[in-house]
């Protein structure tokens, strides 16, 4: 019997390994293509460790197209964080925290908003950008995702574990609504905004399609944009690329590294995403 | 007290005019544009109804629909890998944390970047996928070019994205699972699978619920891997037979500056995905009760 159950756990770890090895085979495959020369990147069977790395090819796609894009990057994605932390704290305090008439239909009706997704209104969306002069700007290019709606609901979680002891006593010092939720309840959402900042940057690191429409000058694009229309550049090699992706997915997994286990309890039990 | 009722209004007024302007306003308009011959400069033509009769009568919206089923075909190929390894992962204690966060990990890798290196993988001239194709002596196969077996490329890309949060979720889901019934079945003599199948799924079922109703619609309205894979020399260049109707949608209104009948199919697909999203909620709803 013993013996029965630990063969069963040494098939466990062989299928997991097996398992996420072949999940990690595009990452392998990426990092040593970007340090392979163009004549050694596509070459079979593919070779796990270049002989003879091309540390150069980083500098090169930073200088030539990595530095103008991620800065895009990091703009947006800073506006789109804060934006959320403190927006969508500000909703969830009121949702958890308040009774009042209109409350059960402004869930839903975020709820609704989770549903559609954004990809559906930017027809609309490009035409109210293009009046209003938001084309190709930075705020106009973080505008569909400056409040999420799983950050309003998230936060809502989070707030409803504030006692209302707490915010009656505060109350009766004579502290004003407004002034509860910057001083109580910021405060006591921390770990909660340390999840939403971490997932709205993921957001919009990824935003793909919006930016796709509203960036309409290469000055303005994010990284999605800048290298998905580098696929084919004859200039532009493939090594240099994948260099250029190796760099620009290196904040989302460091950033998930440093938090990981937060986020990861974070998301079995609430099914954020 | 008048304060007080006052007070979460204020507090909610940034998130209501965010969504106003980019869900109320947009979905009206959506509706609005549809009714017209739009033209993005210049004045635009009221035609009433005519741009939802051409998306009726239209072939590629139909195609749209059948390709928008066709990804959800790789609905169990998400769902089945993540809920295997969440058992594997729960069932054992070393290096369970290692590989929940590893599995996870592949999860959050940018998109994009995903997209990228999976078309340096599956090119059809120098990818390392028809590298070794040719080298076992087979033919080489026409991944990016011909649309079925772009669907297969996109199709991939969602399930690698989806295999880890997946997992998390189904984690989540068996950590609340009557460890002694497990051991009950295990002891009346039920293998692993049985245990897992007979007495482990019926308890994980809500997760199970959860996750297909967000695949489902996830695979349904797919829209940026495809375009990402399947782009050309533009964004907009994407093959006819890949597309869904909303990249469709997207093709009309910015290539083809026929945002009238873009928005016709954005209305139509709206009207689907809330109508299914509605049916499915209540339909679980009625199962839990």
């Amino acid at each position: 019997m013993m013996r029965f159950v630990t063969n069963r756990k040494i098939l466990h770890y062989l299928t997991l390994a097996a398992g996420l090895a072949v999940l990690l085979f595009p990452i392998v495959f990426l990092v040593s293509s970007s340090l392979k020369s163009s004549a050694d990147v596509f070459r079979v069977p593919f070779e796990p460790i270049p002989s003879d790395p091309q540390f150069g090819n980083y500098a090169e796609a930073w200088d030539g197209v990595v530095r103008k894009f991620l800065i895009n990057s990091v703009i947006v994605a800073l506006i789109t964080m804060v934006s959320n932390v403190i927006f969508c704290s500000l909703a969830g305090f009121a949702l958890a925290k308040y009774q009042f008439r209109g409350r059960g239909a402004v869930i839903g009706f975020v709820l609704l908003t989770s549903i559609v997704p954004v990809d559906f209104n930017i027809i609309p969306l490009f035409i109210l950008a293009r009046e209003l002069g938001l084309l190709s700007t930075y705020t106009g290019i973080a505008l569909p995702g400056l409040v999420f709606s799983f950050g309003v609901f998230l936060m809502m979680q989070f707030a409803k574990s504030i006692p209302d002891d707490l915010l009656e006593a505060a109350r009766i010092d004579g502290c004003s609504e407004i002034g509860l939720f910057f001083r109580i309840g910021f405060p006591l959402l921390r770990p909660g905004i340390a999840v939403l900042a971490i997932f709205t940057f993921f957001l919009s690191w990824d935003a793909f399609l919006w930016p796709a429409v509203s960036a309409i000058r290469d000055e303005r694009f994010t990284l999605p944009i800048g290298l998905t229309s580098l696929m084919g550049n004859r200039n532009f090699d493939a090594p240099l690329l994948m260099a250029a992706i190796a760099i620009s997915l290196a904040p989302v997994l460091v950033l998930f590294a440093a938090a990981q286990r937060r986020i990861v309890e974070n998301v079995q039990t609430s099914g954020l995403k | 007290m008048k304060r007080r009722s006052l007070a979460p209004w204020l507090m909610l007024s940034p998130m209501l005019i965010h969504m106003a302007v980019v869900w109320v306003y947009p979905l009206a308009m959506n509706v609005w544009i549809s009714l017209h011959d739009w033209q993005f400069l210049g004045e635009s033509e009221f035609v009433g109804a005519a741009n939802y009769r051409q998306l009726a009568g239209a072939d590629e919206f139909w195609d749209g629909i059948v390709n928008s089923l066709i990804y959800t075909a790789f609905l169990p190929l998400t769902l089945g890998p993540a809920l295997l390894v969440a058992f594997l992962v729960h069932d054992i204690r070393a290096g369970r944390g290692f590989f929940r966060s590893a599995y996870y990990a592949t999860s959050v890798i940018s998109l994009f970047g995903l997209a990228l290196v999976f078309r340096f993988l599956f090119s059809d001239q120098v990818g390392l996928v028809n590298g070794y194709l040719v080298d076992l002596g087979l033919e080489p196969i026409a991944w990016l070019t011909d649309s079925t077996f772009l669907k297969v490329v996109i199709g991939s890309l969602t399930v690698y994205k989806g295999i880890g949060w997946n997992m998390l979720v189904y984690l989540g889901a068996l950590q609340s699972v009557d460890k002694t019934l497990m051991e009950a079945a295990r002891v009346d003599g039920a293998g692993w699978w049985r245990t897992r199948i007979s007495i482990v799924l019926p308890q994980i079922r809500p997760a199970i619920v959860f996750t297909t109703i967000l695949a489902f619609s996830a695979l349904f309205q797919l829209f940026a891997p495809i375009v990402l894979v399947g782009g050309r020399n533009s964004f907009t260049d994407v093959p006819r037979g890949i597309r869904t109707p909303t990249v469709e949608a997207y093709i009309q209104a910015f290539a083809l500056r026929n945002p009238g009948y873009g928005s016709a199919i954005m209305v139509v697909m709206t009207v689907i995905v809330v109508s299914i999203s509605a049916f499915a909620v209540r339909r679980s709803e009625e199962a839990e009760a």
